[in-house]
C-alpha cells in the first residue's frame, strides 16, 4: 500500500503539473508582443494594407516595433473575444464599426474593452456619415482608416464590348438585364451561396429607397418608432424579388459561391455584380491589366437625383483600453489616422482615406464612390447600425429564401423585425 | 484454396489456427487476475483527463445556466430559461431535425456502402490492394478541403451537372447546394464519399476473424451467399457493426465542417445542423449561453443515443 499511495501521489503531481503548463501564462497568440513591441490583430482581408502601413511607420520610426498577427475572420471573431475578456489581447485591434458584429465597436466599447480616442488628433476630422458608427455615448472609440462603399462593380471592358452603357435610373437598370440577356451575358452575377453576398443588393437599394428619402431611419428604428416591415424596405425587397424575376442575375445564385460570381465578370460572361470596393482588386487581379472596372450605384428610382450609395467606415481599429504598451498603440493609430497613413493603406487596399484629402490618388474605379462621400450621399452600411448580428442573420437566411421562393419580402421583414427587438 | 483468398496481411493479424483451445483458457484465467490489478495504475491518466477534459467542460457547462454574451465581464444565472427557448426556438428545433436525418442517412449509408466494399474487395481479384487504399484515401483528407472541393463540383456550372451533361443526362442537372431541398443530401452524400472507406477498413479488420472452414463447410452443406452472410459473417462482424454504426452515429450528429465549408446552414436554414447553430450563436451572435445550452443538448443527444444503439447491439450480439 505504501507504493500505492507514493504512485498515486506521483501521479497527481505529474497531472497538476501538466494541467497547469497548459492553462498558465498569458496567450502567445498575439497578446504579448515582449521587448516593448506594439501588438496588433486584424483579419487576414487586412494583410496587404497592414503590412504595407506596418513597414512604412517602422521605416519612419526606427524606434518602434509593430508585431502584427492575422486571422481568418470567423477565427479572429472568436479568437480576438476570448483575448478580450481573458485579459491577453493585442495593444491594437481590428474592430467593426458601429454594431450587428460580435467584435464591433459598440460591443467591444460597451464592454469597457476599448481605450477613448476622443482626445486624438483627428478624432474632430471624422465626416459626419462615419461619427454616427466610430462613436458611443459622445466618444470616440475606434479609428476608422478606410472609407468603403457598395455599388454594382461594372467590367466596363465587357460593356463596351456589349454595346451597353452602365444603367442610371430603374428603368434603365430593367432594360440593361434584358439587353444582356440578349447578348448572352448575364447582367450582375448573383453568388448568394455566401451568405454575406445576399445582403448587398438590399444594401445598395435601400439608401435610395430608405434612408435617402428618410436620413433619421435607423435612429427610429433605434427608438422604437419604425420598422422594417412597415417602411421602404419593403419596396427594396421587391425590387431584389424584381430583378431576380426579370433574369437579372445568373441562372442558380442560390449555388453560386462570391468566388464563382466574381470569376464570371472578371471573364466578362455577366457584366457586373453588387459588390463592396475590396471586389475590385479581386477582379483586377483575375482579369488581367487588359479589362477595367468601375463601381457605380445601383439605382433604385427614375431619379438618378436621388440616388445614394451605402459608403461607411470600413477598415478600423480600437486600442485595448488594458493595453501592455499603449502610448506606442496610441502613436500607431494616429500615425494610421494621418493622411500619410490613410492614404497608404487606401492605396493598397482600394478603399478610400475616411478623411478625404488632397494628397491621395483614387483609383479610377472608385471615383464615382469618392464623389457620393464628398457630397455625403452616402448612408453607412445598415448592419453596423443594427442592435445585434442575429438581424444580420436573419437578413442573410430572408434573401436566400427569397431568392428561392421560400418566402415573401413582408415575411422576411417582420422576421427581421422579429431580431431586431430582441436588442443588444 | 479459399485460405489463399485471405491477404499475407490479413493471416498477420488473424488468430493462428490450433491456438484455439489453449487461448480460450488463457482468456478465463485472466479475469480473476485483472480483479487483482493495482487500482491506482489509472489514478495519473485519470486526474490528467479530470483536469484537461472534465474540469473545463463543467466550467463551460455553468454559461448554459446564464445569459453570457461572450465578452462582457458581468452575467445574470437565469436558470434553464436557455433550455426553454431552445425548444421554442424553431431555427433550433429545424437544426435538431436536420442533424438527425444527417446522423441517419450518413450512419445508414455509409456502413452499407462500407460493408458492399468490405465484402468486394475482401476477394481475390488482383487488384484488392489497390483498391482498398483507393477507397480509402478520401478520409485521410480534412473536412474542411473536401466540402470546398465538393462545393465546387457541384456548383451550377461544376464538374458533376457538367458530366450529366455530357452522357446525356442533362435533364437531371440540379442546383445541388442551392436547392433546399436536396443541399442536405448533398452533405450526406459528401460525409459518405469521404468516410465510406474508413467503414469499409473496420469491417475488412471483422471479415479476417471469419473462420474460413466454417465458410468452406456452409460452402459444402450449399449454403448460398446470402445464408453464408447472414448466418456465419453478420454474427462475427457484431463488434465491427457496433463500433462502426456508433462512430457515424456520433461523426453524423456533430458534424460542422463540411456544412460550414459547403452552405454555412443555408440555403435559408435548410442545412443547419446543431453544430452549426452552436457555433452561431456562441461566436457570432453574442448568445454564448444560448450556444452552450445547445451543447449541451447535443452532447446529451449524442450520448443518449450511443448508449442506446451501443446496448442494443450488445443484446443482438448477445443472442446471436
Amino acid at each position: 500500500m505504501k507504493f500505492a499511495k507514493r504512485v498515486l501521489v506521483l501521479g497527481a503531481i505529474l497531472s497538476l503539473g501538466a494541467a497547469g503548463a497548459c492553462s498558465s501564462g498569458p496567450g502567445s497568440a498575439g497578446g504579448d508582443g515582449g521587448d516593448g513591441a506594439v501588438t496588433v490583430a486584424a483579419t487576414s482581408n487586412e494583410k496587404p494594407a497592414l503590412d504595407a502601413a506596418v513597414a512604412a511607420y517602422e521605416e519612419a520610426h526606427p524606434d518602434a516595433e509593430i508585431q502584427v498577427t492575422y486571422a481568418a475572420l470567423d477565427q479572429y471573431q472568436t479568437t480576438i473575444r476570448t483575448q478580450l475578456s481573458s485579459g491577453t489581447a493585442p495593444d491594437v485591434l481590428f474592430v467593426w464599426p458601429g454594431n450587428g458584429n460580435p467584435v464591433a465597436m459598440e460591443v467591444a466599447a460597451g464592454a469597457g474593452y476599448l481605450e477613448d480616442l476622443s482626445g486624438r488628433p483627428w478624432a474632430e476630422q471624422i465626416s459626419e456619415g462615419i461619427k454616427p458608427v466610430a462613436r458611443r455615448d459622445g466618444k470616440t472609440w475606434i479609428a476608422p482608416v478606410g472609407f468603403s462603399g457598395i455599388g454594382a462593380v461594372y467590367n466596363t471592358t465587357a460593356l463596351d464590348a456589349a454595346g451597353l452603357a452602365v444603367p442610371e435610373t430603374w428603368t434603365e437598370l430593367l432594360d440593361f438585364c434584358a439587353a444582356a440577356k440578349r447578348e448572352g451575358k448575364v447582367a450582375f452575377s448573383l453568388g448568394a451561396q455566401t451568405p454575406w453576398v445576399t445582403q448587398l443588393t438590399s444594401y445598395a437599394l435601400t439608401p435610395t429607397l430608405v434612408y435617402g428619402p428618410n436620413p433619421e431611419f435607423a435612429q427610429q428604428m433605434a427608438n422604437g418608432e419604425a420598422t422594417f416591415a412597415d417602411s421602404a424596405w419593403q419596396s427594396a425587397l421587391n425590387k431584389y424579388v424584381e430583378m431576380q424575376e426579370r433574369g437579372c442575375f445568373n441562372e442558380s445564385p442560390l449555388g453560386t459561391s462570391y468566388e464563382s460570381s466574381l470569376t464570371q465578370v472578371a471573364k466578362g460572361d455577366a457584366l457586373g455584380v453588387v459588390q463592396v470596393n475590396s471586389a475590385v482588386p479581386a477582379l483586377k487581379e483575375q482579369a488581367g491589366d487588359d479589362v477595367s472596372f468601375d463601381l457605380r450605384p445601383l439605382p433604385a428610382t427614375d431619379d438618378p437625383a436621388e440616388t445614394r450609395m451605402a459608403g461607411a467606415a470600413g477598415s478600423s481599429y480600437g486600442v485595448n483600453a488594458a493595453a501592455e504598451h499603449k502610448d506606442g498603440a496610441l502613436e500607431f493609430v494616429d500615425w494610421l489616422m494621418s493622411a500619410e497613413g490613410m492614404n497608404l493603406y487606401a492605396e493598397t487596399n482600394a478603399a478610400l482615406p475616411s478623411i478625404p484629402n488632397d494628397q491621395f490618388t483614387v483609383d479610377p474605379a472608385l471615383t464615382t464612390l469618392q464623389r457620393y462621400q464628398e457630397e455625403g450621399k452616402t448612408f453607412p452600411y445598415m448592419d453596423q447600425q443594427w442592435p445585434n448580428a442575429r438581424v444580420q442573420q436573419a437578413h442573410f437566411t430572408a434573401v436566400q429564401e427569397l431568392l428561392g421562393g421560400r418566402t415573401t419580402p413582408a415575411d422576411a421583414l417582420r422576421r427581421m423585425d422579429e431580431a431586431y427587438q430582441q436588442g443588444a | 484454396m479459399v485460405r489463399n483468398a485471405v491477404t499475407p496481411a490479413v493471416e498477420a493479424a488473424a488468430p493462428a489456427e490450433g491456438a484455439g483451445p489453449g487461448r480460450t483458457r488463457q482468456v478465463r484465467r485472466r479475469p480473476s487476475h485483472a480483479r487483482r490489478a493495482p487500482w491506482f495504475f489509472v489514478v495519473p491518466a485519470a486526474l490528467f483527463y479530470a483536469f484537461i477534459v472534465l474540469w473545463p467542460s463543467l466550467q463551460g457547462a455553468r454559461y448554459a445556466f446564464t445569459n453570457w454574451d461572450g465578452l462582457s465581464r458581468a452575467s445574470e444565472f437565469v436558470g434553464v430559461d436557455q433550455f426553454v427557448r431552445l425548444f421554442d426556438d424553431p431555427a433550433a428545433t429545424g437544426a435538431i431535425w436536420h442533424t438527425l436525418l444527417i446522423a441517419a442517412g450518413v450512419t445508414i449509408i455509409q456502413n452499407l456502402i462500407g460493408l458492399l466494399l468490405a465484402l468486394g474487395v475482401h476477394t481475390r481479384i488482383k487488384s484488392r490492394n489497390v483498391l482498398r487504399v483507393l477507397l480509402f484515401a478520401p478520409a485521410i483528407i480534412t473536412p474542411v478541403a473536401t466540402g470546398y472541393l465538393w462545393q465546387y463540383l457541384l456548383a451550377p456550372d461544376g464538374a458533376v451537372n457538367g458530366l450529366l451533361e455530357l452522357v446525356g443526362l442533362g435533364a437531371w442537372r440540379q442546383n445541388w447546394l442551392g436547392d433546399p431541398a436536396i443541399a442536405l443530401w448533398c452533405i450526406v452524400g459528401v460525409v459518405v464519399w469521404q468516410f465510406a472507406g474508413y467503414s469499409m477498413v473496420i469491417f475488412l479488420a471483422g471479415l479476417q476473424g471469419v473462420p474460413e472452414a466454417v465458410l468452406e463447410a456452409s460452402t459444402i452443406d450449399g449454403a448460398g451467399r446470402f445464408r453464408r452472410f447472414w448466418h456465419i459473417i453478420r454474427p462475427e462482424l457484431a463488434p465491427a457493426i457496433t463500433i462502426n454504426l456508433m462512430l457515424s452515429i456520433i461523426g453524423g450528429l456533430k458534424l460542422f465542417d463540411q456544412v460550414w465549408v459547403m452552405t454555412q446552414g443555408g440555403p435559408g436554414n435548410a442545412t443547419d445542423t446543431m453544430s452549426t447553430l452552436i457555433y452561431k450563436n456562441a461566436f457570432q451572435f453574442n448568445d454564448f449561453g444560448y450556444g452552450v445550452a445547445m451543447a449541451l443538448v447535443l452532447t446529451l443527444f449524442v450520448a443518449v443515443l450511443s448508449g442506446a444503439q451501443y446496448k442494443a447491439l450488445g443484446r443482438q450480439k448477445g443472442a446471436s
